[in-house]
């Protein structure tokens, strides 16, 4: 089970500069890494996904007083990073860099040759989906968040979203079973 | 026994949370965000009184040159520069003091010295560095008799 920051610590630390400070590194320390990865699973580039990471949270640093404790911490923080990530894809768009620029998923050599190759794949299979289809698939796969949640995160209907997910789940295994005879 | 083929998602269970960023990433961000924010928020803090620095510095030195202006008129009351200003204009329009001519006349003299001497058009270029020269060595007085002159006045 995953470390959370309740709603409630929120709203009581973030009153002095001092006691925010100290509850911003605990955030950082907490949903850093699941922001990252969050954010690399729908822009697909390891050093934009770190770029876009640290503006979310210098946004989180400027809009903590406006989170009203209505949704998890958590799901304010995704929604925070969603929005960042399209944003971001939309101007890769306007500046044509997308077509230029290879995406870099950087796998970690520490991985053994066999969990390389699935990463590669998988990710090879994520990089398929449209942008939002991406951020659902990310948010239902490999954070195993509620539609209620993503609903939130995304604005998306919950029907859409279930709908939105079980094709981009069509997409991913059929590109996973084309690699069938590997795994 | 029918075995029901496994869903390659299902597969990927176990390799889907490896993460994708090591823990120095992590940190070196960390770091930087933190760099970031504290410093941001120094800054901001050190706006206000900056801000009410520079006010001040400029009140005071509006203060010193209102000062200054009151001091001069004091010294210098109006019906004084008003008498000082009849005085100047009758400067003004006082007969002109003779005016020699001879600086114009070897002026033109050089001018038309160059010209016959090389017998043709002198280039502009030369002409005009001349020219400026020239003027740079003129007096106002023979400007003024220059332009009269040329009807520019």
């Amino acid at each position: 089970m995953e470390m959370e920051i309740s709603a409630e610590q929120i709203l009581r630390e973030r009153t002095s500069i001092a006691q925010k400070t100290s509850l911003f590194e605990e955030i950082m320390t907490c949903y850093q890494s699941r922001l990252f990865h969050f954010v690399l699973r729908i822009i697909h580039h390891h050093d934009d996904a770190l770029d876009v990471t640290q503006n979310t949270f210098l946004l989180v640093w400027e809009k903590l007083h406006q989170f009203n404790g209505s949704s998890k911490f958590s799901t304010w923080l995704h929604q925070i990073a969603y929005h960042e990530s399209l944003q971001w894809l939309k101007k890769q768009k306007r500046n044509d860099r997308i077509k230029n620029n290879p995406h870099l998923i950087q796998i970690q050599s520490s991985h053994s040759v066999e969990e390389q190759q699935m990463l590669q794949w998988l990710y090879e299979a994520i990089e398929l989906l449209p942008a939002k289809q991406r951020a659902v698939f990310a948010l239902k796969y490999f954070d195993e968040k509620k539609y209620e949640e993503i609903h939130i995160i995304t604005g998306t209907s919950v029907g859409a979203l279930k709908a939105s997910y079980h094709i981009a789940v069509q997409k991913v295994e059929a590109y996973l079973l084309s690699k069938n005879h590997l795994l | 026994m029918n075995h029901q083929p496994m869903h390659p998602l299902s597969k990927m269970e176990k390799y889907k949370n490896l993460p994708l960023i090591s823990d120095q990433e992590l940190a070196q961000q960390q770091q930087n965000i933190m760099t970031i924010i504290t410093t941001s928020d120094a800054d901001s803090r050190n706006t206000l009184p900056a801000l009410f620095n520079r006010s001040l510095a400029w009140l005071m030195a509006a203060a010193a040159v209102m000062a200054l202006i009151i001091w001069r008129l004091w010294q210098d009351p109006p019906q004084n520069s008003l008498s000082a200003t009849s005085a100047d204009h009758s400067a003004f329009i006082s007969e002109p003091q003779p005016v020699e001519e001879s600086a114009y006349i070897s002026l033109k003299n050089e001018e038309c010295k160059i010209q016959s001497e090389e017998n043709t058009i002198v280039p502009v270029i030369q002409s005009s560095e001349k020219i400026e020269k020239l003027w740079s060595e003129i007096t106002t007085e023979e400007m003024e008799i220059y332009l009269l002159e040329e009807e520019e006045f």
